[in-house]
């Protein structure tokens, strides 16, 4: 080979070597198709937007309202074991639950959690020209609510729990944190949701968006039923009225199909926030398999009988116990109806029939009655005078009234319940007739238990449904710590920083 | 396709281009001439060739029917080359002449010649002679496989190199195998070998965000399509300073596969037909209905001592019962589900070639039916290996294959529900007199609810026949390849050698869930359920690598350098799609109507690049050195961390040519130390992970939602293995008795931990990779051979063994996966045993009870021999309490699982004395590692007739047989071994099978009554192959023609209990028996045609 040949050659090499070179670390460096990496994202409004939309669609998640109708309604005395009911829904009946028990899991509550604080954290930071402050302040009191009502479950349900508030990006944070106080989150939850109530929309374009997304009412809703939970009475009621008295909502009347209009129908101007699901979008499969569906009318959950062919709980002209529980047993078990049914047809010698319905129901979080009662029961507790028991009366009457439409006006007359203790029944047994299968139930029992500082009265209440082992739960839900759902195990082992609620950690409940 | 890649190869034509361009016109002249040989006379079609200096072919013609030839010359100068098969080659010059009378030679007629042969060894890279070889490797060539029947590489391979465990994932048709190269160096990433296919890396592309939907889908071996009759010789790389040249890929060893090229000559046609026969063998004997029935009435009545929970009308015999006739049968499910597998395996190689181009071109055509029923494998392959030399410098391949599989496999996995099925039910739905209807029985909806887990159970003769589970790959490989040397060879060696080599796969798996088969009428879901998953893959990479091998004044000294570039790029992309309630049973696909009830497509892409220098330095081939450095960059770091360097050195020093050895000469042939290290890596499977991505999320209302995904892995790593091997390889008599043995220590950093768990409060269950720790593994290999090693007359022996043997130990590992694995208070649950993962010990150690038999009496009474459940001391003097009670033996006493032993319950041995079974009482109860695992192989030779006997066999390793457990448990539905026909029914009865009690109890502790020890030897294959005399075939125009005949796993030596004692690893390292389809036992015969 001669030496021009060998020179060429080199030179040759070494071009393609440069060539090559250079072009390296470009060459090494992918991104995802179908996927944005962080540092493109943030950018825009819409950016914004979107992962606000993430929030509100993980908690349509199965899991998340699974726990909504689990955690509030299942340990209360509104529920029986139904049918195909699974062996950890069976122990949280028997009032056995242990840590391995699947519903002790929080983690899609927390998932939520983190997607709000990353709109948190992530929105002040986007600089686009048409995305102004007050547009970006009320995006942010979305994720404020959302997340202040994600823990507000979470506190109701385990008390003492890890309070998070930065968005979780990399693995050099630490995510082992350990549980704040219950005061600690409270306050939080207080604080944000004041920020909310100021920068939140009054209303949106469309009513699905008014319904469905957070609005300043939404917000005073949650705040009133926070305030309610620690007792302070006096603003739950400053709250209260701030919704009974807005313009935007209104009580559907007897003769207007209440059950329709609020269940079959979604969004009724009764509704103040709801969880919106659709066939296009997400179908709400909890309440064909908890409450029963056209194919398979009998749910996982049952009702106890007593509620359905006594009149321990409703009278015998109240429709709610026809709308919400259908009237007659098939193999001994009463069918819950509420949300599972489009509407009940009644003919003329009293026989109901049900129809299923087609579409999906949504998931209300609050509505006008709700915070009717809410304001009843903390005007029992204020009592400053008989005029605060006659307005909880009269508030009562009002949701009474409605769905006892044969009945008389006076039939819940104020000298039967002019006591205190006598007021704060009623409003709780209207709470349950009102509210029933809403996921309010055993909030309310704890609410009563907290109040009360021991869990006499909630027993009495709960045990009704237990036609054995009475005994034996009586003694489990002695303890107020057993109010709450243990810390699942495979958290503990995750984060040692967790402590387990003592009610859980003797060995009886290893 | 990327714009580099593009570049690259426009580089490689332009380069193969500039050299056709280079030749020059001097002139031209026509020659003519004759050629013949001494004894045929004139020759024809003798190739006359014109060849410049270079050996390139200038001009070229052949010969006529007369042997003349005429040739315009370019240059006279120029050399002719004249050669024909069989004859020598002629070269002459041309000079002015014009005419050429030429006499051939018959090539056979050299007089005298002395062949020096150097056995060589390929290492990937260079071939250096054997002797010089300093690094851990082992070659077996396609002799030792040849007429077994294997259907995949992994199969032939198993128990023929030390050091390289394979397990078969079950015995399925068409299942892959786990492969372990020296033990595992990784906890929670990959441990197989990289697979290398003719220098190419041979993987398939997984894309990073998808899975497949079927739960029950075994791994598909790649390894299936490449055609076992295809492959020349396998090589296995297991020390780093062998794999560290595959840099970031070669931490858990390597499998080189080179395929067999077109040999220089007549064309050779070679057939092969095979036939095998197999067998599921012997498994449990379970209970026949009859036997069943009584045992569940037994089992609902004990624990509750209630005719009312025992009371099942399916278990009652009761005739008024609608659907007695289904529920009164004997039905042997086991026997229903088995058949006997067939394979027809056909095989066709052309090759031959000259000159200038030597081809070789194979196709195979593969068909097999499982020994259970519903699963069939059909196999087309075909590979063309072609090389051209346009001049003695410059040379061409290709390489070409094509491989589709058809796989048919069975939706649900039946041999396990064979075994758990109630066999009093019947196979076919029967009418009031109880004959069998054309219908397939299922439970119906209406059946009592004790019997759920049941009814979820699919009939498996109906889901074999109607279900359908089927996976269809195509895969195409061609790679292309230039030598070319740019110096003259002859002088020293410069050589340039690159490639381009595409991978083009195509997987298509397709479910059919006919609702004739579905279990509940009310879950929608299972109705007409179909799906159908497509990936497909292109993979591109590129080597371009010089050899020098200069040329020393000293001959002592012999160098080698060798440096490469390579790059690789994968694309991928998968989707997947299924719904359900389809309109009928015979429309199936996934699109064909009915409701969507996922669909998802997974996009994926990958590149990675890397520089390697590579040397070899030998001194008077007595002391060798070797130095490897390569750095590897990937796009699966992030930048901080793309680039990883990769080092290696060995050493080898022949003892043997030392002055000093002298003494031995007469005996010893070969004696050689090697010692060697390195570093390798191994990357996570996953790209993107550095990233933290937002992705789309679905709708809420008409809004779009997009979410962040992941957390972000900042300071991601490869997982690093340096490693430590110490060789010596022994010859004696002229290498006839060879031995070698290694002594490797390896240790892994940074090791990669896959699905991390963090606190779920951070909005994230798990990290998807973690760097958490390190890890130690030491082990040792010895591999033993003879050759003839007995020698009479025509009768020969060789044999060959091999042993090896690994400890690992765990260094340090994160305090969160600690945590997470090692619970401080274990929940005892039946079925369940204690593992623990420890610093500074080994892992796969097994923890549980002391099983001592049943408690033969309930209650206590002095002085009565036999056992009842009371405490006793360590004097074994019964404990009263303070009213001089004795004290009842109690399970977990105080907590919510309290339990009073009665008798007919499993005895646990109370090892603290405190009459209480409980987390105190367990103890260590041995270890899933073995203590050595090999191979043995003899081999008779009398003339052309061989018989091979090849077993292998693994000690000292102890597995839970959860199979039996759940067998022999009593505790659910399922249906049982025949040996609980054993169970303690009445007090006093004396037996080691408790009592059984449904759904309640603690008789199936982790103990060691399920813990065995699982050390075999099995027969794996006698084969017997005689080759038919040439004297016999001349008169018939053939070659060669074999035939053999194999037998398959024929017998296993073992204590072990179970079905099948080669167990797998499962999580840390214990291994569990779940029972899967055992190996079937089969016979080959074979036949193979050369022409």
């Amino acid at each position: 080979m001669t030496t021009m040949k060998r020179h060429t050659f080199k030179q040759l090499m070494l071009i393609a070597g440069i060539t090559l070179l250079s072009a390296c670390s470009d060459w090494l460096t992918i991104e995802p198709e179908g996927k944005i990496v962080l540092g493109d994202y943030w950018n825009t409004e819409s950016d914004v937007e979107a992962v606000i939309a993430t929030c509100y669609r993980s908690m349509i998640d199965y899991e998340y309202i699974r726990r909504l109708i689990i955690w509030g309604e299942m340990r209360s005395d509104n529920i029986v074991a139904g049918n195909g009911i699974k062996e950890t829904e069976k122990r949280i009946l028997e009032a056995n639950i242990t840590p391995a028990n699947w519903y002790s899991s929080w983690s899609q509550f927390y998932t939520v959690i983190n997607y709000c604080n990353a709109v948190l954290y992530y929105t002040p930071k986007v600089i686009d020209p048409n995305f102004t402050e007050a547009k970006m302040r009320a995006k942010m009191a979305e994720a404020l609510a959302l997340r202040a009502l994600t823990y507000f479950y979470l506190v109701r349900t385990y008390k003492d729990i890890p309070l998070i508030l930065e968005p979780s990006v990399t693995d050099q944070q630490d995510y082992s944190v350990p549980q704040s106080s219950e005061n600690t989150v409270l306050d939080q939850i207080e604080s944000d949701l004041l920020k909310a109530e100021e920068w939140a929309m009054t209303s949106f374009s469309s009513i699905a968006h008014t319904k469905g997304r957070i609005t300043k009412n939404a917000v005073r809703a949650l705040l009133a039923d926070v305030y309610l939970w620690r007792n302070k009475y006096n603003q739950t009621v400053t709250y209260c009225d701030k919704i009974i008295e807005s313009p935007a909502f209104k009580l559907i009347e007897a003769d207007e199909t209440p059950y329709m209009q609020i269940f079959s129908r979604k969004n009724s101007t009764e509704s103040i926030f709801e969880l919106q699901f659709g066939e296009s979008f997400k179908i709400n499969e909890n309440i064909p398999d908890l409450y029963g569906s056209r194919d398979e009318p009998e749910g996982i959950l049952s009702v106890p009988q007593l509620f359905c062919n006594t009149n321990t709980l409703f009278e015998t002209t109240d429709v709610r116990r026809k709308d919400f529980i259908r009237d007659q047993p098939v193999n001994g078990l009463y069918y819950i109806t509420k949300y599972a049914i489009d509407y009940r047809f009644e003919n003329n010698t009293g026989v109901s029939t049900y129809l299923y319905r087609y579409t999906t129901p949504n998931w209300i979080i609050y509505r006008l009655t709700d915070v009717m009662l809410m304001k009843a029961e903390a005007l029992v507790q204020l009592n400053r005078s008989e005029q605060d028991l006659r307005s909880a009366l009269q508030l009562v009457n009002t949701t009474y009234m409605r769905s006892n439409p044969t009945l008389l006006n006076d039939t819940l007359d104020f000298e039967t319940y002019n006591t205190k203790r006598a007021m704060e029944d009623l409003v709780l047994a209207e709470r349950q007739r009102e509210l029933m299968f809403e996921g309010k139930r055993w909030f309310d029992l704890v609410r009563l238990a907290r109040r009360e500082g021991n869990t006499d009265r909630l027993l009495e209440l709960v045990l009704r449904k237990y036609t054995e082992n009475q005994s034996v739960i009586k003694t489990k839900l002695k303890d107020l710590n057993s109010m709450y759902m243990p810390i699942n195990e495979n958290e503990l082992k995750a984060n040692k920083k967790l402590v387990q609620n003592p009610f859980y950690t003797t060995k009886q409940y290893n | 396709m990327n714009k580099l890649v593009k570049t690259l190869i426009f580089l490689f034509i332009l380069l193969a281009g500039t050299f056709s361009i280079s030749a020059q016109d001097a002139g031209s002249n026509i020659i003519r001439g004759i050629v013949s040989s001494k004894i045929d006379g004139p020759l024809m079609s003798v190739h006359v060739v014109e060849v410049d200096q270079n050996k390139r072919y200038i001009s070229t013609t052949v010969t006529d029917i007369n042997g003349n030839f005429a040739l315009k010359v370019k240059n006279t100068s120029n050399k002719l080359q004249v050669s024909y098969v069989g004859m020598k080659t002629q070269l002459l010059t041309i000079g002015s002449r014009t005419y050429f009378n030429i006499v051939l030679e018959d090539a056979t007629t050299i007089s005298e010649v002395t062949v020096r042969a150097n056995r060589t060894v390929n290492t990937g890279t260079l071939t250096i002679p054997e002797r010089e070889r300093s690094m851990a490797m082992q070659t077996i060539s396609s002799k030792e496989f040849e007429g077994l029947s294997v259907a995949s590489v992994d199969d032939a391979l198993q128990g023929k190199i030390a050091g390289l465990d394979i397990i078969a994932n079950s015995g399925d048709v068409g299942s892959g195998s786990s492969m372990r190269i020296r033990g595992i160096t990784s906890i929670n990433n990959s441990s197989e070998p990289l697979i290398v296919l003719n220098g190419v890396i041979y993987d398939t592309p997984q894309a990073s965000t998808f899975e497949f939907a079927t739960a029950n889908q075994e791994q598909f071996a790649d390894l299936l399509s490449i055609n076992v009759d295809d492959i020349e010789s396998i090589t296995v790389l297991k020390d780093a300073a062998s794999t560290a040249m595959w840099g970031s890929r070669g931490a858990n060893g390597v499998i080189s596969i080179n395929t067999k090229k077109g040999i220089r000559g007549k064309t050779r046609v070679q057939y092969t037909y095979r036939y095998s026969g197999a067998i599921q063998p012997q498994g449990y004997t379970m209970l026949t209905g009859d036997d069943y029935t009584m045992l569940m009435k037994e089992a609902y009545f004990n624990p509750r001592q209630s005719n009312t929970a025992s009371n099942i009308r399916e278990f009652n015999y009761d005739p008024s019962f609608s659907e007695y006739e289904n529920y009164n049968n004997n039905t042997n499910w086991v026997k229903a589900v088995t058949q006997y597998g067939q394979t027809h395996d056909h095989y066709v190689q052309l090759s031959g070639g000259g000159e200038k181009a030597r081809f070789m071109i194979s196709g195979g055509y593969l068909n097999q039916t499982g020994s259970v029923i519903g699963q069939q494998v059909e196999r087309f392959s075909t590979r063309m290996n072609l090389d051209y030399n346009v001049s003695d410098r410059i040379r061409f391949s290709t390489e070409f294959s094509f491989t589709h599989t058809d796989n048919n496999r069975n939706y649900d996995a039946l041999l396990p529900i064979a075994y758990r099925k109630m066999p009093n039910l019947s196979i076919y739905a029967q009418d009031a007199d109880g004959n069998n209807t054309d219908r397939y029985y299922k439970i119906l909806t209406s059946a009592s609810n004790q019997l759920a887990d049941q009814k979820d159970m699919r009939n498996p003769v109906a889901s074999a026949r109607l279900a359908i589970n089927e996976y269809k790959s195509t895969r195409i490989l061609p790679t292309f390849r230039l030598q070319y040397d740019l110096l003259d060879p002859q002088e020293q060696m410069l050589r340039y050698r690159g490639y381009v080599s595409f991978d083009v796969n195509n997987g298509n798996t397709f479910t059919f869930l006919p609702k004739e088969l579905s279990t509940s009428n009310w879950l929608q879901e299972d109705i007409n359920q179909s799906s159908t998953a497509d990936s497909r893959s292109l993979s591109v990479s590129s080597d371009h690598n010089l050899t020098w091998t200069p040329k020393f004044t000293n001959e002592d000294h012999s160098l080698m350098l060798y440096s490469s570039f390579q790059f690789g790029t994968s694309n991928s992309r998968s989707q997947f799609i299924s719904s359900y309630g389809t309109p009928s049973g015979t429309i199936t696909g996934s699109t064909a109507g009915g409701y969507i009830k996922d669909f998802s497509t997974g996009p994926g892409q990958g590149r990675w690049m890397a520089y390697m220098m590579l040397g070899h330095y030998a001194y008077k081939s007595k002391y060798i050195a070797d130095i490897t450095v390569r750095r590897d960059g990937s796009t699966k770091f992030g930048d901080n961390r793309k680039w990883g360097t990769f080092p290696g050195v060995s050493f080898a020093w022949n003892i043997i040519d030392e002055d000093f050895m002298e003494f031995s000469t007469n005996w010893l042939s070969t004696m050689r130390f090697r010692p060697s290290w390195g570093i390798t890596g191994n990357p996570p499977k996953s790209e993107y992970l550095f990233y933290s991505l937002y992705s789309s999320f679905g709708n809420y209302m008409d809004l779009p939602a997009i979410r962040p995904e992941n957390i972000q892995l900042t300071d991601l790593r490869w997982e690093k293995v340096s490693s430590f091997n110490y060789g010596l390889d022994l010859g004696f008599f002229d290498d006839r008795f060879m031995m070698d043995f290694n002594f490797y220590y390896k240790r892994t950093d940074d090791m990669l931990w896959g699905g991390l768990t963090i606190p779920s409060s951070a909005g994230y269950s798990v990290l998807n990779y973690q760097n958490v720790g390190s890890m130690d593994n030491r082990g040792w290999e010895l591999n033993l051979q003879g050759y003839k090693l007995i020698k009479a007359g025509d009768f020969w022996m060789d044999v060959t063994l091999n042993f090896s043997n690994y400890v690992n130990k765990i260094l340090d590992i994160d305090d969160a996966i600690l945590a997470r694995y090692n619970t401080v208070d274990f929940n005892i649950r039946n079925g369940q045993y204690l593992t623990r993962l420890q610093e500074n010990n080994s892992y796969g150690s097994i923890y549980g009870f002391r099983y001592k038999g049943v408690y033969q009496y309930s209650q206590y009474e002095e002085g009565r021999p036999g056992t009842s459940p009371f405490a006793r001391d360590a004097d074994g003097q019964v404990i009263r309490d303070a009213k001089g009670e004795p004290v009842r033996m109690t399970f977990s006493a105080g907590t919510n699982s309290e339990y009073k032993f009665k008798g007919g319950d499993a005895i646990y041995e109370d090892i603290n004395h405190d009459g209480n079974i409980n987390e105190l009482d367990i103890v260590y109860l041995g270890n899933s590692n073995p203590l050595m695992n090999g191979g043995i192989s003899f081999k008779f030779n009398y003339k052309t007739l061989s018989v091979n006997i090849f077993s292998n066999f693994r000690i000292g390793n102890e597995v839970v047989n959860m199979g039996r457990m759940y067998a022999e448990n009593m505790y659910g539905n399922n249906n049982q071994a025949a040996s609980v026909n054993w169970r303690w029914r009445k007090d006093g009865d004396l037996t080691h099978m408790p009592r059984a009690l449904h759904q309640s109890g603690y008789n199936w502790l982790g103990s060691d009554r399920f813990v065995e020890n699982a050390s075999f030897l099995r027969v794996k294959n006698i084969q017997v192959n005689y080759g038919v005399p040439s004297k016999h075939l001349k008169p018939m125009k053939i070659n060669q023609a074999t035939l053999y005949l194999t037998i398959n796993n024929l017998m296993t030596f073992t204590r072990y209990s179970g079905v099948d004692p080669e167990v797998g690893y499962g999580t840390f390292g214990v291994s569990y028996d779940g029972n899967q389809t055992p190996r079937s036992k089969s016979f080959t015969a074979g036949l193979s045609v050369a022409f």
